[in-house]
């Protein structure tokens, strides 16, 4: 079976290799029938791939351990559920869904795409078998699933912290966004080769760039909160080199989404969406590189590595590619127009831009920091929270601010009288949330006072946005309050959709501000009938309850609970240690509520006199951040959502004017 | 992605001079930000091999090594005592660590810890201990390292 795996994967790089060729035939003005063959190409290695997926699938469930990766990575007491997760478990498999994955979306994206740029369809096939050939070569050569040795008895089993229900989304939600940035990055190079340097690549991709960072964004809060419930240490993002590996390509998309728009509407910044594309791409392919080289624990490590130096090559390759296309269609990329005002929407998004590839640099240096200081010199310096938080305070805060002001900023040229007017409530809103922050005494932190009233600021401009276009729609044609918003949304998705995003970060950000710059810590070691004080929380050590599990025994304490008097509740956080890993593991006690926050308490130990060591957080209102989630989505859904009145418009604008170079 | 965006055809208007000159200056400050920060903030520490340590005695470093010996309760004030030992090399270093113990934390893993070597015993950051990825399982899909 190994073998048939094998050969399917390297037909399907001989197909990768062929499409390749006969796509650059076809594309360069020969046969134009060699476009037919290079598309049936990429349904082949699907097909391709499909194969190799249902064998290492079957070895997977079937215990089947003369493979080397399913004995690595699976065992037979994994539950069912698992076997799934332990897919991507392994560096052979993820790779081999990501080929899946990429091979499913270069269909749907040619498919999508045929109609309006047929044109640039050899190129874009060219592009999509490229990166999937560099795959392909990946999982035939270095990282191959279908390793096959004599069979143990047992597998070693799978790593415990992808035994968790959020493993079977986590990263799964990562590898949509992260291939899905490979259709926008395929047009972008296709519009390039073909010389269609207009706005149209960037219309067609939009839908696709928007959903793949939905994903990024989506998967990363899962992350999150996976960190916040079951890792366990009181936070919920660590700015670890993995996190970040997903946050960089999420932040440079981000850049992209709104620096497209200036395109679409006025023509400019060609070169720097092509540009910011390319590095969201390469950002995602150095991702998937980040968590799979083994790089981060020592560049000496990855050096000793193959597949290492393949990822080199192949972020190379983008890079130098896009770099390449860049110059050589520079007369093509000139701007239609100039940036005429500082305060006009365009100059908004510019330095939106600035901040959002700003942030991501930064994250990026803190990322590499470590393997520079290693290369230049003989030891590592690597960099910590305080970094990153700095960073995210000075870039951050900043990019909120114009969140509020971008969207009430006419385009072109916005006179200031007119300002005075957008603003007047918003800037009040915010002013007066700053002063009651300060009366209530949060000034304990400045960045978060800052913060609490930019997001009231934002908050003012998008819901005064709503009111005024569903006023509009009641007053003109006469439509009922509740119809006239919901029509007002309807027509004009994008614009709606991304308010609705916007006010999903708002609320991210409050959330993320009352968790980390307003909670209250706590620690203690208590003895039975002691309590301990975190905000108004007062917690009584009430005694250690002992449990026993299938495969563990847990040790939790009772904590009793009472808030200015009131009886709250009985926190049990815990410990278990699994017999068999001989491993602990501490279930840490959350206690949710909608309005005040989280108390969230771990169990640090237990002493041998019976006395336990509590450490608790209260946080308040961290649950906006995964509410937030939900507005994040909601909104994605809302501008991803087929809209056949916006696909009318924009084949009008189409057949009225004509493609460069065409006459 | 280092080209700033194409907004600057040739022969610019007074009006438009202005607006180069504001992203210019906007450029200049995000690049400004990092110097300042960089220059200022005592922002890195020096990750070490047991083997390296002895050299940055004194100072605040961050070590790595497995864990060979283990006693004692963080959660007591004596705090938890093991010993590290070189990835490659045979030198070993006593710590003493107080706080947070990670789930993975045991004999033979793999640790980061935060602290000061003094007299020959690391004294550790309390809450700093990291466990790293178990090289037993394959590189995880997700962190390589996981915080307690």
């Amino acid at each position: 079976m190994a073998l048939i795996g094998q050969g399917a994967l390297i037909l399907a790089l001989l197909v990768a290799i062929y499409s390749a060729g006969t796509s650059l035939w076809a594309a360069t003005g020969h046969d134009r029938r060699f476009l037919v063959s290079a598309r049936h190409g990429l349904w082949a290695i699907f097909g391709l791939v499909i194969v190799a997926d249902a064998i290492f699938l079957r070895a997977l469930f079937t215990h089947d351990f003369t493979f080397k990766v399913v004995s690595d990575t699976s065992s037979r007491s994994l539950p069912t559920v698992y076997l799934i997760t332990a897919w991507w478990g392994s560096q052979a498999g993820s790779l081999l869904l990501w080929s899946t994955v990429l091979a499913i979306f270069s269909l749907l994206g040619l498919r999508s795409t045929r109609r309006v740029l047929g044109e640039l369809q050899p190129w874009m096939i060219m592009v999509l078998s490229l990166i999937s050939g560099f795959f392909l070569l990946l999982l035939v050569v270095p990282a191959s699933p279908f390793v096959t040795q004599i069979a143990p008895v047992d597998g070693v089993g799978l790593n415990p912290s992808l035994q968790n229900p959020y493993m079977a989304l986590h990263p799964p939600s990562l590898y949509l966004g992260y291939v899905g940035l490979a259709i926008p990055f395929s047009l972008a190079m296709a519009a390039m080769l073909a010389g269609r340097t207009d706005a149209r690549w960037v219309v067609a991709s939009r839908r696709w760039t928007l959903a793949s960072w939905g994903f990024l964004g989506i998967g990363m809060l899962l992350g999150a909160h996976w960190a916040y419930t079951e890792v366990g240490w009181g936070g919920f993002w660590a700015w670890d080199p993995v996190e970040n590996a997903a946050l960089m390509p999420w932040l440079v998309a981000t850049a992209f989404l709104h620096s497209v728009m200036v395109q679409e509407r006025k023509g400019m910044l060609k070169v720097w969406n092509i540009a910011l594309i390319a590095g969201a791409f390469a950002l995602s392919i150095f991702g998937t590189f980040l968590t799979r080289s083994g790089i981060l624990s020592s560049i000496h490590a990855f050096v000793a590595t193959d597949i290492g130096w393949y990822f080199m090559v192949g972020l190379g390759a983008v890079l130098v590619g896009a770099f390449v296309l860049i110059l050589w269609r520079l007369p093509l990329l000139r701007a239609d127009q100039r940036i005429e005002s500082l305060v006009s929407r365009e100059a908004t998004f510019l330095f939106n831009n600035l901040l959002l590839v700003g942030l991501a640099f930064a994250v990026l240096w803190g990322v590499v920091f470590p393997l520079l200081t290693e290369a230049v010199g003989q030891v590592r310096e690597s960099v910590s929270t305080p970094f990153y938080e700095f960073f995210v305070i000075a870039f951050g805060l900043p990019l909120l601010l114009l969140m509020g002001i971008g969207p009430l900023i006419a385009w072109r040229r916005a006179s200031f009288r007119q300002l005075r007017t957008t603003f007047l409530w918003p800037v009040l809103g915010g002013v007066i949330t700053g002063a009651v922050m300060v009366a209530f005494g949060l000034d304990s932190s400045w960045p978060g006072v800052a913060a609490g009233s930019i997001c009231a600021f934002v908050t003012v401009t998008i819901i005064s946005e709503f009111v005024r276009g569903t006023a509009a729609r009641h007053r003109v044609a006469g439509e009922s309050w509740p119809i006239a918003f919901l029509h007002l949304i309807d027509r004009n998705r994008r614009r709606y959709g991304g308010y609705i995003v916007h006010l999903g970060v708002v609320m991210f950000v409050i959330g993320a501000v009352g968790a980390s710059a307003y909670q209250t810590e706590a620690e203690g070691l208590l003895q039975k009938g002691e309590s301990l004080t975190v905000g108004s929380n007062v917690l009584t050590f009430e005694g250690v309850e002992r449990e026993r599990g299938p495969n563990y025994s847990a040790r939790s304490a009772v904590l009793r609970v009472t808030s200015d008097g009131e009886e709250i509740g009985v926190l049990r956080p815990g410990q278990r240690a699994y017999t068999r890993e001989q491993t602990t593991s501490n279930e840490v006690a959350i206690n949710t509520t909608l309005t005040q926050g989280d108390l969230f308490v771990i169990l640090d130990g237990i002493r041998a006199d019976g006395a336990v060591k509590i450490k608790a957080f209260y946080k308040p209102v961290v649950n906006l951040l995964w509410l937030a989630g939900f507005l994040f989505a909601g909104g994605v859904i809302l501008c991803v959502w087929p809209d056949p009145r916006e696909r009318r418009r924009i084949a009008k604008r189409y057949a009225e004017e004509s493609l460069p170079g065409e006459s | 992605m280092s080209e700033t965006p194409a907004v600057a055809p040739e022969e610019p208007k007074p009006g438009f001079r202005h607006v180069r000159l504001v992203i210019a200056l906007a450029v200049a400050s995000l690049l400004g930000t990092f110097a300042v920060y960089t220059a200022f903030a005592d922002s890195s520490i020096p990750v070490l091999m047991v083997s390296q340590a002895q050299a940055y005695s004194g100072q605040k470093v961050r070590l790595e090594g497995k864990v060979t010996t283990s006693h004692g309760d963080a959660a007591d004030a004596s705090g938890l005592h093991f010993v590290v030992k070189d990835y490659k090399g045979s030198q070993t270093l006593p710590v003493v660590y107080t706080g947070a113990v990670p789930d993975a934390y045991k004999i033979g893993r793999d640790v980061v810890i935060d602290g000061t070597l003094k007299d020959g015993v690391f004294t550790a950051v309390p809450d700093s201990l990291v466990t790293k990825c178990p090289s037993k399982y394959s590189d995880k899909a997700t962190t390589s390292d996981t915080k307690s």
